[in-house]
């Protein structure tokens, strides 16, 4: 104990609120701290500081720990999605994210195509319609016929009655109003069991089938429609980029763990049930202000800020109201995404106007919300986001 | 191996399983990882200072930790060895690149407004750190953040145990010097 014995009182004190100081050693420092007050000062005076840094320990990004281990080649494949670019990472680990990525994207667009065809093979088959079997009441169509070389439009001014008995099917309204190969003959008076001919156009060869779109209306209806013809299923895709510029809630000065090029972006490919629904697979990589906390015996033992690069994917469902726009081209829509990113759930909502050009082009623009839901030491936190969005669509 | 079993496992066996074949080598370097991550990484970034240089430095650590295993065949102090590993890269890139840090006096940037709240104080404090010496700074960080003993100290530093404590009083009373204007706010 020679040691302490050349110790000041002050060092002793240091080290009996380090947890440093031998029994013996305290007992005399307590006895020296009840008469000397300045030492009683000091006392108070280093608690206090020691308060606000006692508990403090940071934490290293989630990213650092993807890297390292795949740097040293015990990476799984989450451990290299989860890898960030950075300004030095644009070899091995770089490389392997965007590959990772694709691969997120390609899958999932296989999932959603897999899925789509179950859909459609389910509910809108092109088999042979029995009469026991439920039939799709027609509001619209469209009939392409190349062989005869015209198309006809038609539109339903009320809900069709067909029945067994009703001998029309869609090569019969065609041959019905057909006089000649060339100039198909139409008459705006003519109508059968409703339908009424809105218009005929002469058929151009480099023109794509257009949507026929049948409603299942009533279940009821027995129809005696041998074999209807439907578009190929990628008549109804349609492949959308779009970016966006979002102001974070919070905003907080950090700057970003990374800036991969692809960011605030996304793609997307939607399927289009009828001219209001339409669902799709989304893929895109924009950032996140995040600040979390962690407390421990009510006190503040962490407080978190990052600017967090998230690549997420998910699925949107849009509805298009395009019965109150102008001329069925433009028109507004709202749009719903549920999807997840690295860290947890992230929802998605949308308002916006597209325009359509002819069938094959669109552009939109709207207005965007987002929550991004993670959690942290056993609570949950979330960050969000409100901004513009704008792109463009290419239906195949 | 089950990464629940891992939990109860010394950090000396953990690194004997680094040697097994690839997904016990990965369970049991997760499991180190999140033992000794958070103090290195606070380590590196209070000693260096700046949050770029102290990730390159922190994936550094763990990358040349691991590859110790493959020449490393005896192991008695994981926590020694992996913080020797840090502490010698933060110095090297302290040399390659040494930052100037400011004197008491800058302190002034600091304004009463800074006093409204708790986390306010602990910026405040994180500032005052900041400005100690380097070799103040480091006993602090590994006595205060990182929870490591006046030997375990000692040890990390390959200094005696005499000089650890005298540093770290002088650490503390500099400290107290430095925040002396605002001590009446950190006791209320």
């Amino acid at each position: 104990m020679k040691e302490y014995s050349n110790m000041t009182s002050s060092e002793k004190l240091i080290a009996l609120i380090d947890g440093e100081l031998p029994s013996e050693e305290t007992t005399t420092l307590f006895y020296e701290l009840a008469q000397n007050v300045e030492l009683q000062e000091e006392m108070r005076e280093q608690l206090a500081i020691r308060q606000f840094f006692a508990t403090k320990q940071l934490v290293p990004p989630d990213y650092l720990k993807h890297k390292i281990l795949h740097s040293i080649g015990l990476g799984s494949f989450l451990s290299i999605a989860s890898a960030k670019l950075t300004s030095s990472g644009l070899g091995f680990v770089g490389l392997s994210t965007l590959k990772s990525k694709a691969f997120l994207m390609l899958s999932s667009a296989l999932i959603g195509s897999l899925f789509t065809l179950y859909f459609t093979e389910n509910f809108q088959s092109d088999k042979n319609i029995t009469f026991d079997e439920p039939v799709p009441i027609i509001h619209s169509f469209q009939i392409d016929e190349p062989q005869n070389n015209y198309r006809i439009e038609a539109d339903l001014t009320q809900p069709a009655s067909i029945t067994k008995n009703t001998k029309s099917n869609p090569s019969q309204i065609v041959s019905k109003f057909k006089t000649s190969e060339d100039e198909p003959f139409f008459d705006y008076n003519s109508s059968i069991n409703g339908i009424k001919i809105v218009s005929v156009d002469k058929y151009q060869s480099q023109y794509k089938p257009l949507k026929y779109r049948n409603v299942l209306h009533n279940e009821t209806e027995k129809y005696d429609f041998d074999k209807p013809v439907y578009p190929k299923f990628v008549d109804y895709l349609s492949l959308q980029i779009r970016g966006f510029a979002t102001r974070s809630i919070p905003e907080l000065n950090v700057p970003p763990l990374d800036n991969p090029v692809m960011n605030n972006m996304a793609i997307a490919l939607f399927y289009k049930f009828d001219k209001n629904m339409q669902v799709g697979i989304e893929v895109g990589q924009e950032n996140f202000m995040q600040e979390y906390y962690q407390y421990e015996m009510g006190n503040l033992k962490r407080d978190i800020k990052q600017n967090y690069t998230a690549f997420w994917t998910g699925v949107s469902f849009q509805y298009n109201i395009a019965e109150y726009g102008y001329n069925q081209k433009l028109y507004p829509f709202t749009r719903a995404f549920l999807g997840g990113t690295n860290v947890g759930p992230l929802l998605r909502g949308m308002i916006g106007l597209q325009f359509d050009y002819e069938n094959s082009f669109s552009l939109f623009t709207g207005i965007e919300s987002t929550a991004l839901f993670y959690r942290y030491s056993g609570n949950t936190f979330s960050t969000y986001k409100l901004g513009l969005t704008f792109g463009g669509s290419v239906n195949f | 191996m089950k990464k629940r079993e891992l939990k109860s496992i010394s950090d000396e066996d953990l690194f004997y399983l680094l040697y097994e074949d690839k997904e016990t080598a990965r369970l049991a370097f997760e499991e180190l990882y999140s033992r000794f991550a958070p103090k290195i990484y606070t380590y590196c970034k209070r000693i260096l200072q700046s949050d770029e240089l102290a990730e390159d430095i922190f994936q550094e650590t763990f990358l040349r930790f691991y590859e110790s295993s493959k020449t490393e065949r005896v192991m008695t102090n994981v926590s020694a060895y992996i913080f020797r590993i840090a502490r010698n890269l933060c110095l090297n890139e302290k040399q390659r690149k040494y930052h100037s840090f400011g004197q008491f006096e800058e302190l002034n940037y600091i304004t009463e407004n800074d006093f409204q709240e708790r986390k306010d104080k602990i910026n405040l404090v994180d500032s005052a750190i900041k400005l100690l010496p380097d070799k103040y700074r480091e006993v602090l960080v590994l006595k205060e953040f990182l929870g490591f003993s006046y030997n375990e100290i000692a040890d990390l530093l390959n200094t005696t145990l005499p000089s650890v404590r005298i540093n770290i009083f002088r650490a503390k009373q500099k400290l107290r010097e430095i925040l002396a204007p605002y001590i009446e706010d950190f006791k209320k």
